[in-house]
């Protein structure tokens, strides 16, 4: 266990779209710091397809690339604390490099990680490096979605619907409040009362006070 | 004939202003404690504000919990009370008169917590604000916000104009003329004097928030449910999910306008004016809203149960058979079938028998709410363990002063307006009256008739 030593190697690179800079190249101690030690390599820029890549290198105790080991990233979020987002897997290839399509939802600096082990029974390493996004790919397609067209109207439509029940209960309150009053106002309106109300048969209150 | 009509309306007069006039200890008690757990869910809620929602017990894997189910379950309370209110005016049912008081106002009041819920289940307040300013049109978070405002006015309107005749009966009887009170209660009941052009306009106006508030209503919870149902969630995703919501409103909304009237009555002694009748009928509502959210509830798990959806199976499973399935069957029985078997048998037909009944809906319905919540938001879509939501004295202490606050305001409310709908009470006597005069006159036409054929 203590001779597994490997070194991981994070390269972020920067796109059209997404530009990404690695502000620093920074060391990070695993967890064990005794058995194994990590650093990260200045950061290059390359364009693949449009998208941002993570790249990161394992290297074995021996300096030699490892082949064929799985690298976990993650990106560094605030979200009830601070967690490690999972972003992707990759495959370490000849060289040692694992590269995982990213696609930054927000601008600003971000903290990604890079975490993998020898074999199984070693001890997870971990490297991290800082990147800066300059620009986001939009999380949703651009392709126009099939009904747009009809859930803009339906928006429309609804809204309208909403405007015409507050437009209804506020006319048939005012129109309500309004008639009431108007009749209050009219001269003669107790004797009237009085007599409306003998006429129905009922002494009704509320309209004998006066 | 017309003294002893006037003793009866005297009766009603005197009943329905009776907790305007100086209470007992008894109120008083009652009242403190009230406001006492309503001000524990307020400190509660501070400290949720300070601590966040994982104080509440939340979590990035429980997301939605107490609070969403108390939304909904607060808010259909209330669609109960104005719908069946509203009902039962257009109907012309002529028993509604003493009761459409007590659920117009629990409507109103029981909509203002509810909605409270919105602001508690957000977590940061100043999130309300930016809904306000920057709304997100293609969310139904956004209609909820929209469609409950509109419900709340359209509430507060329906609670108001029936009111108008009964204030001015308050400002006749109540209060000095020239008066402070007697000012604002003139000014209030738009300075009735029961004119017929005042009636007939009134009598429009209640009449057209009637047929207004019934669609709106049936909107508030179709856009709540699809708060649900538009998410995409194993479990919420159902297009029954609106006629389902609705007609739980109307379940849980009509066993609480049972037990509010079943309380006041009792605390007032209006036994004379709100008659075993009433709440048979009532029962009768209810229960046949129980055999249609049971069906409804059937079809929903049939559906999804038939399929069996790989996504769908293991919320199923934790609530059919897992460990949410006592809580589940719980509900089945104690809002299902029990409350069924109270008013079926004719021996619990009775006003005990019914309150238990309501009791039992309106606790098995906020369960149930909470089982539309929990199991479905703690179900990892990606591979993971189930989320899971702690209860914490926080969710507690808001939700006892949530079901506290109602009855408080309601306590308070009636003492300033009448508890019963005098004016209309008045108009059901005399059509009442009007009937049986001219069944009286038909019938001693008949006799007088048939004396001459003989």
């Amino acid at each position: 266990m203590r001779r597994l030593m490997f070194v991981v190697l994070a390269t972020m690179v920067a796109l059209p779209l997404a530009t990404a800079t690695a502000l620093e190249t920074a060391s990070a101690d695993a967890p064990n710091a005794v058995e194994t030690s990590l650093r990260i390599s200045g950061a290059s820029a390359s364009r693949v397809k449009g998208q941002l890549v993570l790249s990161a290198t394992l290297t074995g105790p021996d300096g030699k690339p490892v082949n064929n080991r799985p690298v976990d990233f993650y990106q560094q979020v605030e979200l009830l604390g601070t967690r490690d987002s999972y972003l992707g897997t990759a495959l370490t290839d000849a060289t040692g490099t694992a590269s995982l399509a990213y696609q930054p939802a927000q601008k600003g600096q971000q903290t990604i990680k890079a975490r993998s082990t020898l074999d199984e029974s070693s001890p997870a390493v971990e490297a991290v490096s800082t990147i800066q996004v300059g620009q986001v790919v939009p999380p949703i397609p651009s392709e126009p979605l099939p009904l747009a067209p009809a859930g803009q109207w339906l928006v429309y439509a609804v809204s309208a619907v909403v405007l015409g029940v507050w437009a209804v209960l506020l006319a048939i309150l005012a129109t309500t409040v309004l008639g009431v009053r108007a009749e209050t106002s009219k001269p003669g309106t107790g004797t009237q009362a009085l007599a409306s109300a003998w006429a129905r048969g009922l002494p009704r209150m509320g309209g004998g006070a006066e | 004939m017309h003294r002893q009509q006037e003793l009866v309306l005297e009766d009603v007069r005197e009943a329905a202003l009776r907790p305007l006039k100086p209470s007992g200890r008894t109120f008083w008690l009652l009242a403190a404690v009230l406001a006492l757990l309503a001000v524990w869910g307020l400190v509660a809620y501070g400290v949720q504000i300070v601590g966040g929602l994982g104080a509440a017990g939340y979590s990035d894997q429980g997301f939605w919990g107490i609070y969403e189910a108390n939304l909904v379950a607060f808010i259909a309370v209330s669609y109960g009370g104005a719908l069946v209110s509203a009902i039962l005016r257009l109907t012309h049912a002529g028993w509604r008169a003493p009761i459409t008081r007590l659920a117009e106002a629990t409507a109103l009041f029981s909509l203002l917590v509810g909605m409270s819920f919105a602001l508690v289940h957000l977590g940061r307040p100043d999130q309300v604000w930016r809904l306000v300013v920057s709304p997100q049109l293609s969310s139904p978070i956004v209609w909820d916000f929209i469609v409950v405002v509109t419900y709340l006015l359209a509430t507060a309107i329906f609670l108001y104009l029936p009111l108008v005749p009964d204030l001015a009966v308050v400002r006749d009887r109540l209060s000095v003329k020239g008066g402070w009170r007697w000012r604002c209660y003139d000014f209030m009941a738009l300075g009735w004097r029961g004119l017929p052009e005042q009636r007939r306009t009134l009598a429009q106006g209640v009449k057209a928030v009637a047929i207004v508030i019934i669609p709106l209503a049936v909107a508030v919870h179709s856009v709540l449910s699809w708060a649900f149902s538009l998410t995409g969630r194993p479990g919420w995703h159902s297009t029954i999910f609106a006629p389902y919501f609705v007609v739980a409103a109307l379940y849980a909304g009509v066993a609480t306008v049972i037990l509010v009237v079943a309380g006041f009555r009792k605390g007032y002694n209006l036994q004379s004016h709100i008659e075993l009748k009433h709440f048979r009928y009532l029962s009768y509502i209810m229960i046949s809203l129980d055999l249609l959210y049971l069906y409804f509830t059937f079809a929903e798990l049939l559906t999804e149960g038939y399929v069996m959806n790989e996504e769908t199976v293991p919320v199923l499973s934790s609530l059919l058979l897992g460990q949410y399935a006592p809580f589940f069957w719980l509900f089945v029985l104690g809002g299902g079938f029990v409350p069924l078997l109270l008013v079926a048998i004719p021996r619990t037909r009775n006003v005990s028998g019914i309150v238990v009944a309501a009791a039992l809906v309106v606790g098995a319905m906020w369960l149930k709410r909470v089982l539309i919540v929990v199991p479905v938001a703690a179900e990892p879509l990606i591979a993971g363990p189930w989320g899971t939501f702690h209860i914490t004295w926080i969710p507690v202490a808001i939700t006892v002063a949530a079901a506290a606050a109602i009855p408080l305001m309601l306590m308070l409310f009636f003492k300033v307006c009448p508890i019963l709908s005098i004016d209309e009470m008045e108009e059901v006597a005399a059509e009442k009256e009007s009937h049986n005069a001219a069944a009286w006159y038909k019938a001693s036409a008949k006799l007088e008739e048939g004396s001459i054929v003989q």
